[in-house]
């Protein structure tokens, strides 16, 4: 105990000096700024700082980077509660109950709620970190690559189980987003797949153009059509803090958003998204109130944005203890830190105490800043809702065209996204939910990879998915989730959950 | 019996089974391989056929019961949005940001219908001069501002 203790305090101790106190700080500023910009979620935003931070030391590069993860996360959700567009996958499921209170002009409040959770689930899992780090990086060393592809099937099947409507039309979209996710270049034999020779797909189909396009402009399409060309009308907004009520429902949902959190973060392969995902569904299982989910529940906000966060922080154990990036983002923090000669990998904590440490406390500190920065700004960015929707939405959609295009400078994404804005308006028409094929976009190829592996470990035998005992349970879990949604009684309280 | 084709899980399902065979179809020069040694083709192939299934799934299933069908759309909103994206796509290199939003706003906002000159114009200022400003100026992304001469 002690030993934590006095590793705590020496990370307090780098991350209070006034250099990085005031790295951390313009970090959430930058990234709360451009994250709120819809369509522009984290990964851009520290994709576009990563060349400030060579001129840095270490520690401090890396404060300001996850400064500006934080930042630009909150953000994220900021612009899926306001504009419904998601900043990252992992604001994904804010949109749904968050979109609906601010549409009941309750967005104050379920931004506090966001920013909030945030940082009780950053607080908790800095002291998990401190405490647990170290021996639960040594589990995570327990799983193989069998095991990888059970749990990220045990999340795609969360996601279908909390998917609007049919159960077969959302394991549609989970399909069609892995198969989208298996387009461009195969990690192992290099080979060009599905890419229709089209040099813009040969890296894949990018996350931001996807996400915009389905989400940002098949979302113009539909309220356009629907307000007759008028638009959707501004929403009032009334009252920016949250209720005594709001507080009482939301804490035991950020408890055990962290609770989730953490778990999903500290499996590699699980990360915020899945997180955000399943402390949602949980949520709705719990709940004395099903119905209200999907129109407005202060808890459908808390827990995934406790849960994303707290898994966030988590997903740096496996990150720094194994080297293994669970997402995108983390995978750019190790793009930092190689530039910085910094090789992550299970001697990172021991060797380098004073990254790790100063790491973790700037965290939370980052945490703390952004609540104390955004409460009073909240009333600026609910503002943006009042703005009348025939300059919103041309200001959307040109956010969205350079938003994708600065990406990688690259028209051909703008064409890729303006596409998918197509299907998404044609998804919309045919009552399919595009959350679930984000998801499988995201982990198709993690999927595909471990699988690969596993089959060539176990010399192409598929029982090894059930003889190893983890992937056993994870497949055995998700077979019980599938059951539940089957089951015709439980099923029929579903749809009475989805009806309206 | 016609009704029953136009439902949405009916269209759906065809989608998922369109989708799936195109990836097949796509996918058809890689090689397979097999499961202990898989090649480029392998995890597409399960992928797209099972897609394929979950389609014909979801459609035979739609047959048996009376299923809604989709609302009907407006062209103006689809056509008019897409166009706007399309065009900045296309006019970014030759004509630089500057007139590539004048282009795009102009198309974006035919997507509303009726433009008022004066909203529009103090639109289209307020949109280039803050995106020139933000992307251009403060994050210096290399943009073309004007056509190149």
């Amino acid at each position: 105990m002690p030993d934590i203790l006095s590793n705590i305090a020496m990370g307090f101790g780098i991350a209070l000096t006034w250099q990085n106190i005031g790295l951390c700080l313009f970090g959430c500023i930058i990234g709360t700024a451009i994250g709120v910009l819809p369509g522009i979620g984290p990964l851009t935003t520290m994709a576009m700082i990563l060349p400030v931070t060579f001129w840095l030391s270490p520690v401090g590069a890396l404060i300001m980077l996850s400064g500006v993860f934080y930042g630009a996360q909150y953000g994220g959700s900021t612009t899926a509660i306001l504009v419904k567009i998601p900043g990252e996958t992992s604001s994904v499921i804010t949109v749904l109950d968050g979109h609906a209170m601010a549409q009941r002009g309750r967005a104050g409040p379920a931004l506090a709620i966001a920013a909030l959770g945030s940082l009780f689930a950053g607080s908790v899992v800095t002291l998990l970190i401190a405490i647990g780090g170290p021996p639960l990086a040594k589990i995570a060393l327990l799983f193989q690559s069998a095991d990888y592809v059970s749990v990220m099937l045990l999340g795609l099947v969360s996601a279908v189980v909390l998917a609007h409507g049919s159960v077969l039309k959302a394991i549609g979209m989970i399909v069609l987003g892995v198969m989208l996710g298996l387009v461009g270049t195969d990690v192992s034999t290099g080979e060009y797949r599905l890419t229709m020779g089209l040099d813009v797909l040969f890296d894949g189909i990018g996350f931001v153009p996807l996400s915009m396009g389905l989400f940002g402009l098949a979302e113009i399409m539909v309220n356009l059509e629907a307000a007759g060309g008028a638009g959707v009308e501004a929403k009032t907004v009334s009252g920016l803090w949250p209720t005594r009520a709001d507080l009482k429902r939301s804490f035991p949902a950020m408890v055990r958003g962290t609770v989730i959190g953490t778990a999903f973060g500290i499996l590699p392969g699980g990360g915020p998204t899945i997180a955000a995902f399943s402390a949602y569904s949980l949520e709705k299982k719990v709940s004395k109130t099903p119905e209200r989910f999907g129109k407005g529940a202060i808890e459908g906000v808390a827990a995934p944005e406790s849960a994303n966060n707290a898994a966030a922080q988590a997903c740096f154990i496996p990150m720094l203890s194994l080297g293994i990036p669970p997402n995108a983002l983390m995978a750019l923090m190790i793009g930092a830190m190689m530039v910085h000669g910094i090789t992550p990998g299970p001697e990172i904590i021991t060797k380098q105490p004073a990254l790790f440490w100063g790491l973790i406390a700037s965290m939370w500190l980052g945490n703390l800043m952004l609540v104390v920065l955004n409460l009073p700004l909240i009333g600026i960015w609910v503002r943006l809702l009042q703005v009348p929707y025939g300059y919103l939405f041309p200001t959307i959609l040109i956010l969205c065209c350079i938003g994708t295009y600065t990406l990688n400078s690259s028209t051909g994404d703008v064409i890729v996204m303006t596409v998918f804005g197509v299907i998404g308006y044609a998804f919309r028409k045919l009552d399919c939910e595009p959350a679930p094929l984000l998801l499988g976009l995201v982990l198709g190829p993690m999927l595909e990879e471990n699988f690969r592996r596993a089959m060539v470990l176990s010399n192409g035998d598929w029982s090894v998915f059930v003889q190893r005992p983890i992937s056993l349970g994870f497949l055995l879990l998700a077979a019980a989730l599938l059951l539940a949604v089957a089951l015709p009684n439980i099923r029929r309280s579903r749809e009475q959950a989805f009806l309206e | 019996m016609g009704r029953a084709f136009a439902s949405k899980d009916f269209l759906a399902g065809g989608l998922y089974m369109a989708f799936g065979l195109f990836g097949l179809w796509l996918g058809r020069t890689l090689e397979a391989g097999s499961a202990s040694a898989m090649e480029a083709g392998y995890f597409p192939r399960l992928v797209c056929g099972l897609l394929i299934a979950v389609g014909a799934a979801l459609a035979a299933m739609s047959l048996l019961r009376a299923g809604e069908i989709p609302e009907r759309g407006r062209w103006r909103p689809l056509i008019f949005v897409t166009l706007s994206c399309l065009a900045f796509a296309l006019l970014l290199h030759p004509l630089g940001l500057v007139l590539t939003l004048l282009v795009s706003i102009l198309l974006a906002c035919l997507a509303g219908g009726q433009i008022r000159p004066v909203p529009f114009l103090l639109l289209c200022l307020v949109l280039i001069l803050a995106n020139v400003g933000i992307f251009v100026l403060a994050l210096r992304i290399q943009i073309a501002l004007w056509p190149a001469l």
